[in-house]
């Protein structure tokens, strides 16, 4: 600890000098931290602060993973079927994005809404973890006001990432998601996080764009 | 920076459906391919399947389907693996596995037409699927124009026309009987019903968005459950009263 950073710091002249501030009822030491204190130079408190940082991160991701699976433990209880219907009807979800979420082929997810094809072990845990994502994210900070059409929704205008691709990845994207929704991370550490090339991995279309009114007055696609 | 077509991930995401008659409760869609048809302007033995290439958005006149639709020949082919989309057959659309596991080519380049009563009498016997879909329209929009334009586009152009017929594929599964003695008039009723429901409530101006479009598609649920609801009633008041 440096005792330039304490005489250096009030703005008051009087102030000046550690033996008049120390008997100066108006800057009690029980007030003020010692000069000798760590807590009290704001380099030793940044190193403090990045020392933390990465488990602290860690340690809440942890705690978010094991709520998860805590949730879709609980979850897996319930019909997986009756459950899928829970992801289209409650929150409004596409089939077509249920299955690239749990990662089942399309005729696969078909079978299923029609009550055919079994669903193995391995697919049940998978549409438990799905509905067990989805009531987590409505506990974060900020709920996602209308998750079937968030989780279809590019995650920025510069990206073909959706957070239906986030999660599709695996437990590091759903976490991910989570961080994001929960605002402990922004979106831009979430896409870094997910890939360091995501603005060119995940790059929209440079040529063509969608607009909403084409030369007949309905939607078109025209050149960027 | 060089433009190459897009793959799918493995041969079966690009089906719904394959490897079965589709049933009747699937809207007829882009992408859908049929066995009992031959292409006018073509002798009868170059081929008896075709794949309909209108776009969603185009297919139908209100819940109706057009008189006339657009379609292509396809015949047997080569397998070839995903990868090789990208800078094979690039006016062709890959079928793997199409009948009895053998893989068939659909030619772009050779459309012709196909009415609705073609479509009744033939039987279908794959359905893309969304990923599917604009893959072939990626290629039909190469094999016409030489435009490359990327699938996100694509998917995003498309997305209000494949939330509508998914919602109507469900709407069809709930309220046609599976002994329902005249499927294509229940058919076209409910297709005609949810239509008006989706111009009449806002639904189909919100599946148009895509910030309100899950909730679009839990208010035309909701309504669907309630139509249940009041026909499983009428039902039961029905047998009370014989």
């Amino acid at each position: 600890m440096s005792t330039d950073a304490i005489t250096s710091r009030p703005s008051n002249p009087a102030a000046s000098g550690s033996a008049s501030v120390a008997s100066s009822p108006a800057h009690s030491v029980v007030n003020r931290p010692t000069p000798s204190s760590p807590t009290d130079d704001p380099t030793t408190l940044r190193h403090m602060h990045r020392d933390l940082a990465r488990p602290l991160r860690d340690l809440d991701r942890q705690q978010r993973e094991e709520r998860l699976r805590e949730t879709a433990g609980m979850l897996g209880r319930r019909d997986p079927r009756e459950l899928l219907e829970d992801a289209a009807s409650t929150w409004g979800l596409s089939w077509s994005t249920i299955g690239r979420m749990l990662g089942v082929s399309p005729s696969a997810m078909r079978k299923w809404r029609r009550g055919g094809g079994a669903i193995s072990s391995e697919n049940r845990e998978q549409i438990t973890m799905l509905s067990a994502f989805l009531a987590t994210m409505q506990t974060c900070k900020e709920p996602i006001a209308d998750m079937g059409s968030w989780i279809e929704m590019r995650l920025r205008d510069d990206t073909t990432l959706t957070p239906a691709d986030l999660y599709a990845s695996g437990t590091e994207g759903r976490l991910l998601l989570i961080d994001l929704a929960a605002e402990v991370m922004s979106l831009v550490e979430v896409l870094d996080t997910f890939d360091d090339d995501w603005r060119t991995r995940y790059a929209r279309d440079s040529a063509f764009r969608v607009i909403d009114d084409g030369p007949d007055g309905e939607r078109a696609i025209v050149q960027r | 920076v060089a433009a190459t077509l897009d793959a799918p991930d493995d041969d079966d995401a690009i089906y719904l459906a394959v490897g079965e008659v589709v049933d009747d409760l699937r809207p007829i869609n882009q992408g859908d391919v049929y066995r009992g048809i031959t292409l006018p302007g073509f002798p009868a033995d170059d081929h008896n399947i075709v794949i309909l290439t209108t776009h969603p958005c185009s297919l139908r006149a209100g819940a109706k389907l057009q008189r006339r639709l657009m379609a292509a020949p396809v015949r047997p082919g080569q397998q070839i693996a995903p990868a090789k989309w990208t800078t094979s057959f690039s006016r062709q659309v890959p079928l793997p596995n199409l009948v009895d596991g053998k893989a068939h080519m659909a030619a772009l380049t050779e459309a012709s037409v196909v009415t609705p009563a073609q479509l009744e009498a033939a039987d279908r016997i794959a359905a893309l699927s969304e990923d599917g879909i604009q893959l072939l329209q990626q290629r039909l929009v190469w094999a016409l124009t030489h435009a490359v334009i990327n699938l996100d586009t694509l998917a995003e152009y498309s997305a209000p026309a494949f939330a509508e017929i998914e919602l109507l594929e469900e709407w069809n599964m709930a309220l046609c009987a599976p002994d329902e003695t005249d499927r294509p008039a229940r058919l076209a009723a409910i297709a005609g019903e949810f239509e008006t429901y989706i111009r009449s409530s806002g639904v189909q101006a919100d599946l148009a968005q895509g910030r309100k479009r899950g909730d679009a598609r839990r208010r035309a649920r909701d309504e669907l459950r309630s139509r249940v609801e009041a026909s499983t009633e009428s039902d039961d008041g029905k047998r009370r009263t014989a």
